[in-house]
């Protein structure tokens, strides 16, 4: 085994406040990232613990209509822009360098300077709810003209388009220090085609990012205007178009649910491949068919305006349908992946598992949406609400929290306890689709989303109360969760470097890694450098 | 009355509606159970065990087999579309006469129904106004809206056209069954979205035209 | 960087491709100028990719390549510490909420912002 000191570590590492502040190491940026967004997904849990407990019987009396379009509008907006994206982008920070034998990402303070911009836009959008007239109120769409000023008259809506045009561009920022630091930075033999799958989503994910965010930022730009300086943009007393606002905000809005997704493809795959000891299948169909759905995706955004009047639908139709192609090869290559392995049950391979099992219903529910003559009833529905919640949160959180459970180790150097870790995969899953199963029979008779009070009529009464249970049990999930990291941290249980026998670089420095990353590398000829260090012949043979 | 019989189909349109749902219904279905069961298979079948302590292959390609699963999906999805594309044609067909035409203007948080030569009526969140139609004619709704986006939607029959301020949306609807059937907003237009509802009531032709004149002469 | 430099040429071709074939069927403006601007951007990425990275020839891309011959090589200087993110965050953030409830803290971010710059072109002399 041939390999060199990468790259000699001058000072000792500072470990105070200031230093955490000041810091552009991209470990220490990826874990401030995915704390924040752990902690906005706490405030965004319970902000849905208060959704379902308005709506558990009819009639609700709980909420009135203003705190509750509030909550709604801050519970999606933070869900899709504070958690799920960022998380995937804290997770990127954390292991792109480490997964291709690179010392840092290529532009540190720019690295840092996205953060800073994504935690100070997130914690605007919540400043919100302290303005005279709450928070923003028009949902995460933020629809003109309900979003403008005539009609929203609050600043928390101007809070939520200023605080979300820093997310906007601190996320267009980070894509580009990822894709830089791909291309550039890879260790000595780490090929394009040999880096693991996990970056290669990023990769994706970067170039939807660039692709989409810049008609956010536009959007939002031409809300502000419209609401602070006169225009008349979205305004069709003044020769406005609502109709263009939403061509704006879903042309990024589509690309951002892929955002969404993607990133959790990778981890989910990198997951899967530990765990059942053997290679990805079909790494090469993987990649190119991330590619597929995010050049796919690109052309599909007004399949959110089918029931508008104003767009081709057969065109977004048949692109939208076109996305299952590479969907399912994903599918059959995460079950080819499995065929033939040696699979261990951990807590990280149970939430990738429930991811599989989930994201399918999210899928074949997708294309269902996807008929235009079927969305003309679903759109806008609690069907629509079960289909997107299968997708992101039966999807990607279930593979944020295998990537949580997968990484743990080596951010920390200990271990979380698997037995918790179980209970609290356990009780998600059952929790998960309790709520969200019965969400879809509801779209189906007739419940619109986004209402704080529904009628004592047919099977909704009992529907809801199911969901309601079934967010609750979530809810003491998120308990056990918090429990396990405690009581994990207070025993301190050494990870060692490689603690799931994984292959990826990741897996070949400390848990955790120095600054720097790596003293040493092993020599790269494959996607598994680590299998071929403890296979030489097969490595020859190759 | 509420869409819990659902599908209850109550006009021409919702019957092809109807159709499109059952289509996807059983192919998502049948989808998602073989899916579900090969991820069970794998999963079960290749659990590690005393007998299964080692991986069995390191092969990570099988390029046939890649092509296979890259063309069924597909060939499925074209034909998924062709009928969809079909059906939404059927759907969005418009007469070239309408014995009934009427202006549908949403605003927060109610509906105007302006029947063509006919009455007016208009209707608040506490107090929905009705649309009455008669049974088997061909009726235009023109959807609009006097504020912010909402959307013309009756659940029963499987059918929501968005209310946008500064455009007219037409759609034709022949209803099929008399009976009284709820409306609602299906677009979020703030505060009172929950409670912005319709109804529909479908009658005889003869007891429309009766209506009608009623309602002109009040 | 052949492969990276393919892959923002395919995205280029695509968006483009899309954008015509998209004017074709819908006839639709907003959309059209969307896709059209998005493939002149991904055109800006291509164009720099092939001027400014004309000469990278990287360890990363030879297949044999080992650690040994590869010593030396220099990848870039990382700082691990810079008071500078911070500072441009809390300013940008003073300036963007300045906009919305007082121009008086825009001001003041937008003067935090020039003294940083003003400190690092002196510190770079």
């Amino acid at each position: 085994m041939s390999a060199v000191e990468a790259v000699r570590v001058t000072a000792p590492e500072r470990h105070d406040i200031l230093s955490w502040i000041t810091t552009t190491d991209h470990k220490r940026i990826g874990v401030l990232y995915m704390a924040t967004t752990l902690l906005f997904m706490a405030v965004a849990g319970l902000l849905a613990i208060a959704i379902r407990t308005q709506l558990a019987r009819p009639d609700g009396t709980l909420l009135q209509p203003h705190a509750y379009n509030q909550i709604f509008t801050l519970h999606g907006t933070a869900m899709i822009f504070l958690v799920i994206a960022p998380f995937a982008l804290g997770l990127a920070n954390y292991l792109i360098p480490l997964q291709i034998g690179a010392p840092d990402m290529a532009f540190p303070r720019l690295n840092a300077t996205s953060y800073w911009m994504f935690l100070f836009g997130g914690l605007v959008v919540f400043a919100g709810a302290a303005t005279n007239e709450g928070a923003a109120s028009a949902g995460w769409t933020s629809y003109a003209p309900l979003s403008e000023i005539i009609i929203s008259t609050g600043l928390g809506q101007d809070f939520w388009i200023v605080g979300l045009a820093m997310v906007s561009v601190a996320s267009i920022m980070t894509a580009l220090n990822f894709v830089t630091t791909t291309f550039i930075l890879r260790a000595p033999g780490m090929t394009m085609w040999r880096i693991p799958i996990f970056t290669w989503e990023m990769v994706a994910t970067s170039l939807l990012i660039f692709m989409a965010f810049p008609s956010l930022t536009a959007t939002l730009l031409l809300l502000f205007v419209d609401r602070r300086l006169g225009g008349h943009v979205f305004d069709p007393a003044f020769g406005g178009s609502p109709i263009l606002y939403q061509h704006l905000f879903w042309f990024f809005g589509h690309p951002e649910v892929y955002v969404l997704i993607l990133p959790y493809f990778g981890v989910v795959s990198e997951v899967i491949s530990t765990f059942t000891g053997r290679p990805l299948f079909g790494y090469t169909g993987m990649v190119l068919s991330a590619f597929a759905i995010a050049g796919l995706s690109m052309g599909v955004w007004a399949h959110h305006m089918f029931t508008t009047g104003a767009v081709n639908n057969p065109f977004f139709s048949f692109v939208s349908f076109l996305i299952a192609v590479p969907t399912g090869i994903k599918f059959f290559n995460w079950v080819c992946t499995m065929w033939g392995g040696s699979i261990r049950y951990t807590t990280a391979m149970l939430f990738a598992l429930g991811f599989l099992m989930n994201f399918l219903l999210g899928g074949v529910t997708g294309v269902m949406v996807a008929s235009p003559p079927l969305d003309f009833h679903a759109q806008d529905s609690y069907f629509v609400v079960a289909h997107f919640h299968y997708t992101i949160g039966g999807g990607s959180f279930f593979a944020l929290f295998a990537a949580v459970y997968y990484w743990w180790p080596k951010v920390f150097g200990w271990r979380l306890s698997e037995r918790l870790g179980k209970i609290n995969f356990w009780l998600t899953f059952a929790g998960f689709n309790l709520t969200f199963l019965p969400m879809f029979f509801m779209g189906v008779f007739g419940m619109p989303r986004r209402i704080y009070t529904y009628a004592n009529a047919g099977a909704l009464p009992q529907l809801n109360a199911i969901a309601t249970a079934g967010a609750y049990l979530m809810l003491i999930a998120a308990v056990v969760f918090i429990t396990n990291v405690v009581v994990s941290a207070r025993r301190r249980e050494p990870a060692g470097d490689n603690p799931w026998h994984g292959y990826t670089l990741e897996w070949a420095t400390s848990s955790p890694p120095p600054e720097y990353n790596f003293r040493r590398l092993p020599p790269i000829r494959s996607a598994r450098p680590l299998w071929d260090v403890e296979h030489p012949k097969n490595a020859e043979a190759r | 009355m509420h869409a819990q019989t659902w599908p209850a189909i109550g006009s021409t349109q919702a019957a092809a509606l109807a159709e499109d749902w059952w289509i996807f219904t059983y192919a998502a279905i049948v989808v998602a159970v073989f899916v579900w069961g090969l991820i069970l298979y794998a999963a079960v079948r290749f659990r590690r065990t005393a007998r299964n302590p080692e991986p069995r292959s390191q092969k990570d390609a099988n390029p046939p087999l890649e092509i296979a699963w890259t063309v069924a999906p597909l060939l499925i999805v074209i034909a998924l579309f062709v009928r969809t594309a079909h059906i939404e044609t059927e759907v969005e067909a418009q007469a070239k006469v309408h014995q009934v035409e009427i202006a549908v203007d949403g605003y927060r948080w109610g509906w105007t129904f302006a029947y063509r030569g006919g009455p007016t009526v208009r209707g608040t969140a506490e107090h929905p106004p009705e649309m009455v139609l008669p049974l088997g004619e061909v009726a235009s709704i023109r959807v609009s809206s006097s504020d912010v986006v909402h959307s013309f939607w009756i659940p029963d029959m499987l059918f929501k056209r968005d209310a946008i301020p500064g455009q007219v949306s037409a759609f034709d609807l022949t209803p099929t069954k008399e009976g009284t059937f709820l409306g609602r907003c299906g677009e979020f237009c703030g505060l009172d979205h929950a409670l912005m509802s319709f109804r529909v009531r479908v009658v005889a032709p003869v007891a429309y035209e009766r209506w009608r004149k009623g309602e002109a002469t009040r | 960087m052949k492969t990276g430099l393919l892959l923002f040429v395919s995205a280029a071709i695509f968006s483009g491709t899309l954008a015509v074939v998209y004017w074709f069927v819908a006839h639709e403006p907003a959309g059209t100028t969307l896709l059209g601007a998005m493939t002149v951007a991904l055109m800006v990425i291509v164009f720099y990719m092939i001027f400014a990275e004309r000469d990278a020839d990287l360890y990363a891309d030879k297949e044999n390549a080992t650690m040994a011959e590869a010593a030396g090589e220099h990848v870039g200087t990382f700082i691990t510490h810079s008071p500078a993110p911070f500072w441009i965050g809390v300013a940008l953030t003073a300036v963007m909420l300045g906009f919305v409830v007082s121009p008086a803290a825009a001001g003041l971010g937008i003067i935090a912002l020039c003294l940083l710059g003003a400190l690092l072109i002196v510190r770079s002399r």
